[in-house]
């Protein structure tokens, strides 16, 4: 916002330090935001949209090369940034107004100093040679690699479904889900409609300043709509528009200069004036009261409740705290060796290199499709299979996020689908998201579950000695509402992995990877093999129990 | 008087059971030996009835104390009788072999011939409790084994002993029964085993090997590094206390992952059981205790209450057997129920602070006791119960230290147990009202500083248009 404020003030002033105050937020922006992209485009689009207005002037010219030359300076030295301005498509828009900016300079010199035929004739000519240059550039720059080509998280933009069917990973992200009428009014309340009322009365005024705003408007109304967490960069603006139409409606309706005056000469019309202006500022000013509430109760409510720990409130209205996750990873960091591996899908990487202390397979900033989907496909094929998988990454534990016990919604079986489907991207032989699906094309973790998924890792990791718990009842999946049969549920075995920790509530389940049988036997066998034992000797005492009850009589 | 300190020959034979002696010149009549292992330590407890057989009056007496000398905790020797306003005796360690510590008592006064001393010796012994078998299945009850002798453990030759263990629930004796000699069994009442008394000849410097087990279904609780700071602030009259914890469990471990079903089947998480599930930290007494708070290495901790004006801790998750856990606990008392200002010297304070507060039954490996004394404050000296192994003063900076930060004293202590726990240490320093003055001083003249900076430079013109431009409207 500071830099949009400095920016505006530097284009009416036409300084120099405006415009390099602006550079100096920019930068703080791209050092601290990856979003700061926005504002790469939104300022030269700002300049272009003035520029297709007529209105260029020395004021822009010396703000907007300030600005680029020093902003683009300074956010290279950022090292996630590095080369980016000149390379990628991104930042190509900045670069480009950039360039015209210094073209439309020299036309105006040339206006100035040619006559009007010469000048229309090395336009024409001047014309025609830049596009070709500057087309022919672009396209054999992007050829020889040397512009990146358009990342996905610019088609996705344009097209929502773009990034569903072509990189699930993006898709993954509940972020990056298309925002929903309701969250729009829960954001922002009443300022939604008060929004449109602030462009309006932009578009009557049309200042530089009135521009900016409308560009600001559409373009972050639009990203906003795409993408959940752009409502972040659609907010400024919505107060911003919201304030003037408040501004300018409590000029209007506080005035009460006139009435007073009306009322010296004729009282009656007055006071249904004065009347009726005091129920509109009144409305407002209720309005805005409960918006404060509003906003109060979203951010203590919505926004401000950690992941990490989960709030719940009893019966009795006394509230109750599940710290699993902090127990889990606690556990992990004192009781694991340093140095051990740990196995998860890439939500939780941070907090587990955070708190538990431990390295991570993938993690929020893992860049490399390959890994997560690697991990994916570790989680969703069965177990032989995945135990080589995990031999070869040298897992030493695995940790999933099972909420079915607490109905906990976010757990790992629920974005099950998405690992299937990034490792599907990769290995379409090995992984299927269709069976994962019953024949009825249902997503069931009971009996009768897919084979695919009964057989999966995950799903093993999360129900394995869950039926135990229930004694002779049937377990319930409180998330999934389903219900598993005693039986079924414990006969479901896991034998490459050995149970270490589950946390209190069991939503986070830890695993550590059995060493190899020192006979070379495989660990599903051996499983096997104790389980034949087990049932023999259960079978014994059964047996041997019967006598005892005999001699009872 | 002390003509009888004869010079004895300290004959160094290789094999075990002697490695040490005396001169004997005295003898013991009666040995009374307690052992207590109701916690997870060993409390050695021995009175021992002395005679004087030598010829000239003695001033000096020999005691054995079995265990590595690294894991000896405490060693206490108290004169019983004759009756002594201050009967606690200096002991010297005079030699080490072969896991044996020697240590020379010295009395009080020399001790006629034929005439009777009655002595009380305890000590602690660390490390010498482990679990019978390494792992085994949750839930199964724990059992203990300790290494020490049976027979009188002495220097000089015994007429008469006695051996009692108390707290050995399901006591087993485990060491070879000697051929031919009659085996003494023990009699019992409740959980306290008792050996003997026996009378006979038992020889000097004999070590009779002796190995049980018992029932412990207890947590052996066991902290590698504690780390007490006290942060003294005069003019918040208060008295901070932050302790970190390297906790860990001795207990029997788990033979194989730790299993949340079972754990919850078995109902673990309520009964007495080798788990820590809990851990009962109780506040100082008679003193107000403000602002507890209890969290680790991620956050706060929120399962913590107070019973009975004790604080009950509950881990993040149950402490098993090999199982570490790392806390950290604070509070808050009023400096003016710890430190007083000494008589007649101005600006003098004593500080008394705890050796130990929290768990109740632990045995702590390092101990670092440091107190942070206000900025500018001189340490005089301090005082403790026994001697700390090193002490430390130096200086670390704290928020809105000026000059040279806060003056720090650190102790350096091993081996303790919570017995200890009402033992005091004193810090004499000295805080002159100057030293107290002066951080409100400077802290007011560097903000004067900074706000100075920014009038100068405020000054500084940094326009860069000529003086008396004004922009050309025309210039479009």
């Amino acid at each position: 916002m500071l830099t949009f404020y400095l920016w505006i003030k530097s284009i009416n002033m036409g300084s120099v330090f405006y415009a390099a105050l602006t550079a100096v937020f920019y930068f703080y922006m791209v050092s601290a935001w990856g979003g700061y992209v926005f504002i790469t485009n939104m300022i030269p689009l700002h300049v272009f949209i003035l520029l297709l207005m007529g209105r260029f002037d020395f004021k822009i010219y010396t703000s907007y090369t300030t600005w680029y030359a020093l902003g683009t300076l300074m956010s290279m030295q950022i090292p996630f940034v590095g080369f980016l301005p000149i390379r990628s498509n991104d930042h190509m828009a900045s670069l480009g107004v950039f360039g015209l900016l210094q073209l439309v300079l020299l036309v105006n010199y040339l206006k100035y100093t040619l006559s009007a035929a010469k000048f229309n004739k090395l336009m024409i000519a001047f014309g025609v040679f830049i596009s070709v240059v500057a087309i022919t550039g672009l396209v054999l720059a992007t050829k020889l690699g040397l512009i990146a080509p358009w990342t996905g998280r610019f088609y996705s933009l344009w097209d929502t479904s773009y990034a569903k069917i072509h990189i699930p990973i993006i898709a993954s992200v509940s972020e990056h889900q298309p925002t929903t009428w309701t969250s729009f009014f829960f954001d922002l309340n009443f300022l939604i409609w008060l929004f449109p009322v602030g462009v309006y009365l932009c578009f009557q005024e049309l200042t530089n300043e009135a521009v900016f705003l409308i560009v600001f408007a559409v373009l972050s109304s639009y990203f906003a709509g795409v993408m959940i967490r752009l409502m972040l960069t659609l907010t400024p603006v919505v107060c911003v528009c919201s304030g003037l139409a408040l501004g300018r409606l409590f000029d209007i309706y506080l005035d009460f200069k006139d009435v007073l005056r009306s009322r010296a000469e004729h009282g009656s019309k007055g006071l249904t004036e004065v009347f009726s202006k005091l129920i509109i500022v009144s409305t407002f000013v209720f309005y805005l009261y409960f918006f404060v509430q509003h906003c109060t109760w979203a951010t203590s409510t919505a926004y401000s409740s950690p992941s990490v720990v989960l709030a719940s409130r009893a019966q009795d209205g006394s509230q109750s705290i599940i710290d699993d996750y902090r127990e889990a990873y606690y556990w992990l960091r004192m009781n694991t060796p340093e140095d051990s591996k740990v196995m998860a899908w890439w939500d939780y990487g941070y907090q587990i290199g955070g708190m538990a202390d431990r390295t991570t397979f993938v993690d929020n900033n893992t860049w490399n499709n390959t890994h997560i989907a690697t991990v994916g496909k570790a989680m969703s094929v069965s177990e032989e299979k995945s135990e080589v998988i995990m031999r070869q990454l040298g897992v030493d534990y695995v940790l999933v996020i099972f909420g079915g016990l607490l109905g906990y919604s976010g757990d790992d079986l629920n974005k099950f689908l998405w690992m299937v489907r990034i490792a599907e991207g990769i290995w379409p032989e090995d992984v299927n998201e269709k069976t994962f699906f019953t024949q009825r094309g249902e997503y069931r973790v009971d009996d009768l579950a897919a084979e695919g998924m009964k057989d999966s890792l995950m799903y093993k990791m999360s129900y394995y000695r869950f039926g135990d718990l229930f004694g002779n009842k049937d377990p319930v999946d409180r998330v999934r509402q389903q219900k598993l049969s005693s039986n079924y549920a414990k006969s479901i075995k896991l034998d490459v992995l050995e149970e270490v920790f589950t946390s209190e509530n069991w939503i986070v389940r830890i695993y550590k990877l059995k060493d190899k049988d020192n006979f070379g036997r495989s660990l599903i066998d051996v499983g096997d093999d104790e389980r034949k034992h087990a049932s023999k000797r259960v079978k014994r005492m059964q047996t041997r129990k019967k006598p005892e009850l005999d001699l009872r009589v | 008087m002390n003509l009888i300190s004869i010079i004895f020959g300290v004959l160094f034979y290789l094999s075990a059971c002697s490695a040490f002696e005396v001169s004997q010149t005295w003898e013991i009549s009666n040995y009374q030996r307690t052992l207590d292992v109701l916690k997870s330590y060993v409390k050695d407890r021995t009175t021992i009835v002395a005679r004087n057989i030598g010829s000239e009056p003695s001033a000096e007496i020999y005691a054995v104390v079995p265990g590595d000398r690294k894991d000896l905790a405490l060693q206490v020797s108290i004169l019983e009788s004759p009756q002594l306003t201050a009967p606690v005796l200096t002991s010297e360690l005079v030699a080490t072999e072969n896991g044996f510590n020697y240590y020379r008592i010295d009395l009080p006064f020399p001790m006629a011939p034929k005439s009777e001393i009655r002595l009380m010796l305890s000590y602690i012994v660390i490390n010498q409790i482990s679990t019978l078998v390494e792992e085994d299945k949750m839930g199964a009850p724990q059992y203990l084994q300790i290494h020490t002798y049976k027979e009188p453990l002495s220097v000089y030759e015994t007429k008469k002993y006695q051996l009692a263990i108390v707290g050995a629930k399901e006591f087993n004796e485990l060491s070879t029964k000697k051929e031919g000699s009659p085996e003494p069994v023990p009699s019992r009442e409740r959980d306290t085993y008792l050996f003997g008394p026996y009378e006979g000849e038992y020889k000097a410097n004999h070590f009779d090997e002796f190995h049980f087990s018992y029932r412990h279904d207890f947590p052996l609780p066991y902290v590698y590094n504690l780390e007490r700071n006290f942060w003294v602030s005069h003019w918040s009259d208060s008295l901070q206390l932050e302790e970190y914890y390297e906790l860990s469990n001795k207990a029997v471990k788990l033979d194989s992952g730790f299993s949340r079903v079972d754990f919850m089947n078995s109902k673990l998480g309520h009964s007495y059981s080798s788990v820590m599930n809990s851990i009962m930290v109780p506040l100082p007494e008679n003193v107000e205790t403000e602002g507890v708070y209890y969290t680790d290495k991620v956050g706060n901790v929120t399962t913590s209450a107070f019973v009975h004006g004790d604080l009950l801790l509950k881990p993040r998750f149950p402490i098993f057997g090999g199982w570490h856990y790392n806390f950290t606990l604070g509070w808050e008392h009023k400096l003016s129920e710890f430190a007083h200002a000494v008589d007649g010297a101005l600006g003098e304070y004593l500080l008394k602070v705890k050796l130990l507060d929290g768990l109740v039954d632990a045995v702590y490996e390092n101990v670092t006791l440091s107190v942070y004394l206000p900025e500018g404050a001189k340490f005089i000296n301090a005082t403790a119960p026994f001697e700390w192994e090193d002490m430390v003063i130096d200086h670390e900076y704290s928020y809105l230290d000026v000059s040279s930060g806060h003056t720090k004293v650190t102790f350096y202590f091993s081996n303790l147990v919570d017995e200890l726990r009402g033992l005091d240490i004193i810090v004499h320093y000295k805080y002159s009202v100057l030293a107290m003055l002066k951080k409100p001083f400077v802290t007011a003249f560097y903000i004067f500083l900074a706000l100075m900076g920014l009038y100068f430079l405020r000054k500084i013109d940094v326009n860069i248009k000529p003086k008396g431009y004004a922009p050309n409207p025309a210039s479009k």
